[in-house]
């Protein structure tokens, strides 16, 4: 390692290497352009057929571009699924916002205000992340139940936001952990306490810790589908999730519909993640990698 | 803490740190409870879970409830040894689907990452596009593979093979080849997200040690094995091991393209708790397949790291 990282032939290479095979470079373009293209082949089909007419739709013509462009389908979409669209929002805004929260509160404590068996406490946390939701599903169904949350998008919100706590906590504490002690001190010789610190201090400082845990949250919480299945059973309230596979099983199934919806279904998170994928990765690789 | 208390107020400040002191006090002593709540709304399910796998719990037999003891173990027990059983497919089905997803997906999102990692013209769209299966709903994507690409008579896989093998009929994916087709489809899904783990290590090695490298003669191939791989042991580790705790649970994809079908030939572990639960009514079999699955993924993940960790020890001296 210590021969090849030799300074001076760095140098000679840069001027000599760079510029060889520029129409190698156009090929390989190309050749890539066309694999990438292939692995795409399947959104290419939905998104055509989702503008197709249902008379064009057959297998002879599958990727083919449509004779002519036709938004009904998207209408007819919009139609049978913008109660479910709604239902959707409405659990995944407050089930973000507090499950952000209470993660930056937990990432707090457990990160600036550690006490004895805090990190014990912290070890079992992240041990829910691994349950899968399969194992926990009956005693939480059998739960709402009980308290007359099931079948309600209040019983889902609180699930979410029980089960986004683990992840939500580990990011806010990676970060925290960052944020110097003595920014602490100074604020509590100013006599600020547990909370002023944290809703004058930190919360002002985490705000890119919010973005990566709200996207996070809001992916997940938006593309959830067995909590969706389960825990509400009228198919009118299900989530978009659920909602998607009820319209491709009815009997007589307009593809283009389906395939419409499926591309409504889809947009808010695609959007977030072109928008602000960045910060997603760079989230998600400081919360795994420090863990 | 009260010793902390009794030093601090003979130095300096005495009367304004001893009552902040105290009151942070206070404050931590909140806390236990706080933090004591979490724990018990986060973990209580899962205890639930473990003492309802003890006992007799049918919805529709409620007569027949009561302490089973391991009855329900043992019942599994003896799927295991049964090669026709439910559980005994599901637990091939889950081991095969998450190391065969895991291992081409690896694969393939490594090749994406190396390719999208050389500079080359339009390398930020194709990288873009390349992103775009993990950004979509898993949900809609299952069900665009389901009826867009799988369906045999109507499907794009069927017209390509019809097109292309015209003496052949093209296979019915989800029917002849539910477990294969499923993989298809999760390593399609996975691939990109793997690519975005490997980049960002590429992104990390320094370009100057890349360029010596090239200097010294190193082939792609050669610069690839003896600096990229090295280089990328932690981000191997994590993208294995997401990947693998995430499909391991996966349930989505099997019931939206095969209901676990045909027979169990699909059916994953998951989907087998989901499908005792709900359709057999059986809450208390149900909770201890969802045990066993638990305990499963824990071994699968410290497995999986010993074993990395291993072989990219040995990669390491062998580099040297």
């Amino acid at each position: 390692m210590a021969t090849i990282a030799d300074p001076i032939r760095g140098t000679v290479m840069e001027q000599s290497g760079r510029r060889r095979g520029g129409p190698r470079n156009i090929l390989k373009t190309v050749f890539l352009t066309g694999m990438a293209l292939f692995y795409l082949l399947p959104i290419y089909v939905v998104v055509i057929t989702s503008v197709k007419q249902i008379a064009d739709v057959s297998t002879a013509t599958m990727w083919e571009l449509p004779t002519s462009i036709s938004w009904g389908s998207y209408q007819q979409a919009w139609d049978s699924l913008s109660p479910n669209l709604a239902q959707s929002l409405r659990l995944v805004v407050p089930a973000t916002i507090l499950s952000a929260l209470f993660g930056a509160l937990n990432g707090y404590i457990l990160s600036k205000w550690k006490f004895r068996g805090s990190d014990v406490l912290f070890t079992v946390m992240l041990f829910g992340m691994f349950i899968p939701y399969q194992a926990i599903l009956i005693p939480l169904i059998r739960f709402l139940q009980e308290v007359g949350l099931y079948n309600s998008v209040a019983g889902l919100v609180i699930v979410h936001v029980v089960y986004g706590l683990p992840i939500t906590t580990l990011i806010f504490r990676n970060f925290f952990t960052a944020i110097p002690g003595e920014l602490i001190e100074a604020a509590r010789v100013d006599g600020a306490g547990l909370l002023g610190i944290f809703f004058r201090i930190m919360l002002p400082l985490s705000v890119p810790a919010f973005v990566v845990v709200g996207i996070f949250q809001f992916t997940n919480i938006w593309n959830e589908f067995l909590f969706g299945l389960t825990i509400i059973t009228n198919p009118a309230e299900q989530p978009i999730t659920v909602a998607l596979n009820n319209l491709s099983g009815s009997f007589s199934v307009d593809w283009s519909a389906v395939m419409a919806g499926s591309v409504l279904a889809a947009l808010p998170t695609a959007l977030i993640y072109i928008l602000l994928g960045r910060f997603f990765i760079r989230g998600m690789l400081a919360g795994s990698m420090k863990g | 803490m009260a010793t902390i208390s009794s030093s601090v107020p003979a130095t300096r400040a005495p009367i304004a740190r001893r009552s902040l002191v105290e009151r942070i006090g206070v404050g931590r002593m909140l806390l236990y409870p706080a933090m004591l709540y979490v724990i018990l709304v986060t973990q209580i399910p899962f205890v639930l879970t473990i003492y309802y796998s003890f006992r007799n719990y049918l919805l529709n037999r409620p007569d027949r409830d009561g302490w089973a003891g391991l009855a329900n173990y043992q019942r599994l027990w003896d799927q295991v040894r049964d090669t026709d059983s439910a559980f005994f497919a599901a637990l091939i089905n889950t081991v095969v689907l998450t190391a065969g997803s895991v291992i081409l997906a690896v694969i393939v999102g490594l090749f994406f990452a190396e390719i999208v990692n050389h500079k080359f013209p339009g390398r930020a769209i194709v990288r873009t596009l390349l992103i775009t299966p993990f950004l979509i709903m898993p949900a809609a994507a299952a069900l665009s593979w389901k009826n867009l690409l799988y369906n045999p008579n109507f499907g794009f896989l069927d017209w390509f093979t019809t097109t292309f093998i015209p003496t052949s009929p093209g296979p019915n994916w989800l029917g002849d080849y539910p477990l294969i087709s499923i993989m298809i489809y999760l390593v399609w899904r996975w691939a990109p997200f793997m690519m975005l783990i490997f980049l960002a290590g590429m992104g990390s090695i320094s370009e100057e040690v890349r360029e010596a490298a090239r200097m010294d003669g190193a082939t792609a191939w050669e610069e690839f094995r003896s600096i990229t791989l090295p280089h990328l042991r932690r981000f191997f580790m994590l993208g294995s091991l997401l990947g693998t705790v995430y499909i391991f649970q996966d349930f989505d994809p099997i019931y939206l393209m095969t209901q676990g079908g045909p027979g169990n030939e699909s059916t994953n572990l998951s989907f087998l708790v989901y499908r005792t639960a709900v359709s057999g009514s059986n809450y208390g079999l149900a909770s201890a397949i969802g045990v066993v699955t638990v305990i499963l993924s824990i071994i699968a993940v410290t497995y999986l790291v010993r074993l990395l960790s291993k072989v990219f020890e040995g990669e390491l001296s062998d580099g040297r």
